[in-house]
């Protein structure tokens, strides 16, 4: 079928108040997950899945595209007013948007950061109408080799990007790495770190050891900062920026963008990689890379333009392959499977109404997230407004409830403090909470890919540069590395 | 943020530990055959630990190569103004540790509260009565929020009062 009679397919779906209600609905749900520290889209989907029972396959999808959809908008609020992303793919948009929620320009970082989100959520959409099968076939092409080098890539543009020394950024991603490790070996099951525990044998959640690192960490560093945590919100009136400024950054928009739909469809990769890849190439590439970090527009652009569409990205292995993006397109797998549909090339011709409703869901979550954004920006900028003796001690609790609320165990809440606690003495000396969390995100991929690929090639460890796109991957990751070093002991023998 | 020497000095230490740890524990782990490589499951955290205790030492040597740039040796603040700076992330956090442990006797409700309602006036600092009362308030909406939104709305099992039990 034509793309463009693809995308109509399942117009009529969208004529029913019920349908656009269900869209509403999931949109506000979502971002109420994305928001609060601790609550998650994957959280609110699987909590929100077994209500969609009761509806029909094409309004229970609709639901759960809006809760996806405004989660993926929305964890970029609270990154760039408290600085806790409310999901790991809003985990560099506080880079630059708290800072500049902290000069007074939290509307300001909120209009930016919901236009890029639009833009790039849209971006991805259409990628996804136009280019889902070449895509997904390329991802299909990755082995073992190729995902280890996806999964390094990722530690070394974390570790670039993260502000001070790049070598205490690598520290950051291996202690995120060696904490992935806690818990039974992915190969043989044997219990590793976990000092007779059953619970450590059963490894670490990611909600707590995240929401740790982020939340815990930002109360204690808040609490020994004294004062007031206020931003200059006299300047809230102005969320939406001038019509010249985004034309001037529509180009690292579509760049981002780009990013974020690639990586989003890498299976496993996901948004968190996705925006701190795009992030990571805007500063190495702008000319304003020195200000990345202090709290400049184009870091909020760069990080949601890529996070948004690495939402349509991820959809493309899913309706193509059936191989689900990420934790929250496995769920919507999941949804399908129970309404009796095997996701998968042959939806396109036996559903093409369902595939069309997909696309047409995201661009109307889009549109509707981001009226509910750009109308809300001024309120939600008000967050900041809380006097800190009120404010610290209820993310404290958002963080206590939303690490018990994952499996219900009080041992989450010691995770949770114990990262907080150790992220905060690591913070002391250099190292920084954004490199630990990816390497815990990527350490599972990383560790399992290594392990099969030297499994398969007999413990050849050339088997990582004989492949090309292996090949090309870790001579990225050597560039990411040592290139700063190069250019710089180049120019200084130029002088 | 502590001088960049003593900076370095405390990663290089912290990276040798770490990866100590790691070594020992991993000492003892089997070396199972028949995976390909027979390094068993200790091998991938002994790299990591490895690496890690490398880059300890590239941090002493960047340290080192960059002598005499930046701001090295940087005067520590005076003893009472950093007791009151750390005061209330001491005082906080344990806070949290007993709230936690309380937490399966007295019930999340109640712990929760008693940890929002002293956090809230150790932030705050010099207290007069009407805040010891705002503060009380706000801590008991805090908790009926946390119910309604979590308990209500969500279905999570807050954990009980063993008491009530």
């Amino acid at each position: 079928m034509d793309p463009f009679d693809l995308l109509f397919a399942g117009l009529t779906n969208f004529t029913k108040p019920y349908s656009l209600f269900l869209v509403l609905a999931g949109n506000v749900l979502g971002i109420i997950f994305g928001v609060v520290p601790g609550l998650t889209a994957t959280m609110g989907m699987a909590i929100f899945l077994p209500m969609t029972f009761a509806m029909s396959d094409v309004n229970g999808m609709l639901f759960l595209i809006g809760i996806f959809v405004g989660a993926c908008y929305a964890g970029s609020i609270s990154a760039i007013l408290v600085n806790i992303p409310g999901t790991p793919s809003a985990i560099a948009t506080g880079f630059d948007g708290y800072r500049m929620a902290q000069k007074g320009e939290a509307g300001r970082a909120i209009g930016y950061s919901t236009l890029a989100s639009a833009l790039g959520g849209l971006f991805g959409v259409l990628v996804l109408v136009f280019a889902a099968p070449v895509l997904a076939s390329f991802a299909l092409d990755f082995g073992a080799q190729e995902y280890t080098g996806v999964a390094l890539l990722g530690i070394s543009i974390v570790s670039y990007i993260s502000f001070g020394s790049t070598i205490k950024g690598l520290i950051g991603g291996i202690v995120g790495l060696l904490l992935a490790t806690i818990g039974q070996d992915v190969i043989s099951g044997y219990p590793r770190f976990a000092f007779g525990s059953k619970d450590l044998e059963a490894g670490l959640e990611m909600i707590p050891v995240m929401v740790g690192f982020f939340g815990i960490t930002e109360v204690l560093v808040k609490l020994e900062q004294g004062g007031e945590v206020k931003a200059a919100i006299a300047k809230i009136d102005k969320i939406l920026p001038s019509f010249s400024r985004l034309l001037k950054m529509s180009p690292m928009m579509a760049v981002s963008s780009m990013i974020g739909t690639f990586i989003g469809a890498v299976p496993a990769a996901g948004g968190a990689i996705a925006s701190m890849a795009a992030y990571g190439i805007q500063k190495r590439f702008s000319r304003r890379s020195k200000e990345y970090g202090t709290g400049i527009a184009e870091g909020v652009v760069a990080a949601e333009a890529a996070n948004n569409a690495a939402v349509g990205g991820a959809f493309v292995p899913m309706l193509s392959l059936g191989i689900p993006g990420d934790p929250q397109t496995a769920i919507l797998i999941g949804a399908l499977m129970l309404n009796g549909l095997a996701p998968g090339p042959m939806l396109f011709s036996t559903r093409p109404d369902l595939i069309s409703t997909i696309y047409l869901g995201n661009v109307l979550s889009v549109v509707v997230f981001t009226l509910i954004g750009l109308a809300g920006a001024r309120y939600f900028a008000h967050l900041i407004k809380v006097p800190r003796h009120y404010l610290l001690p209820a993310i404290m609790i958002f963080c206590i409830i939303g690490s018990f609320a994952i499996r219900n165990t009080v041992f989450d809440v010691w995770v949770l403090l114990a990262c907080g606690l150790l992220g905060y003495l690591l913070q002391k000396i250099g190292i920084m909470p954004a490199p630990i969390i990816l390497g815990f995100v990527l350490g599972p991929i990383l560790e399992d890919n290594f392990k099969r690929a030297l499994i398969m090639s007999n413990s050849d460890w050339t088997t990582f540069v004989t492949r090309p796109i292996s090949l090309i991957l870790l001579l990225i990751n050597l560039f990411i590395l040592i290139g700063p070093y190069l250019i710089g002991l180049a120019r200084r023998r130029t002088r | 943020m502590f001088s960049i020497k003593r900076d370095s000095w405390l990663t290089f230490i912290v990276c040798s530990i770490t990866g100590a740890v790691v070594f020992i524990e991993t000492a003892e782990y089997p070396v199972l055959k028949g995976q390909g490589f027979g390094q068993g499951p200790g091998f991938y955290p002994r790299l990591l630990a490895g690496t890690m205790i490398g880059l300890g030492l590239l941090t002493l040597l960047q340290d080192w190569l960059h002598r005499g740039e930046g701001s090295h040796g940087r005067e520590t603040e005076p003893v009472p103004s950093r007791f009151l700076k750390y005061r209330s992330v001491l005082f906080v956090m344990l806070l949290a540790i007993f709230s936690t442990l309380a937490m399966t006797s007295l019930g999340f409700l109640a712990s929760g509260f008693a940890l929002t309602f002293l956090s809230v006036l150790v932030i705050r600092g010099p207290l007069k009565g009407w805040h010891v009362i705002t503060g009380f308030l706000y801590s008991f909406g805090l908790m009926a929020l946390v119910y309604v939104v979590f308990a209500v709305l969500v279905g999570v099992q807050l954990p009980p009062s063993s008491f009530l039990r």
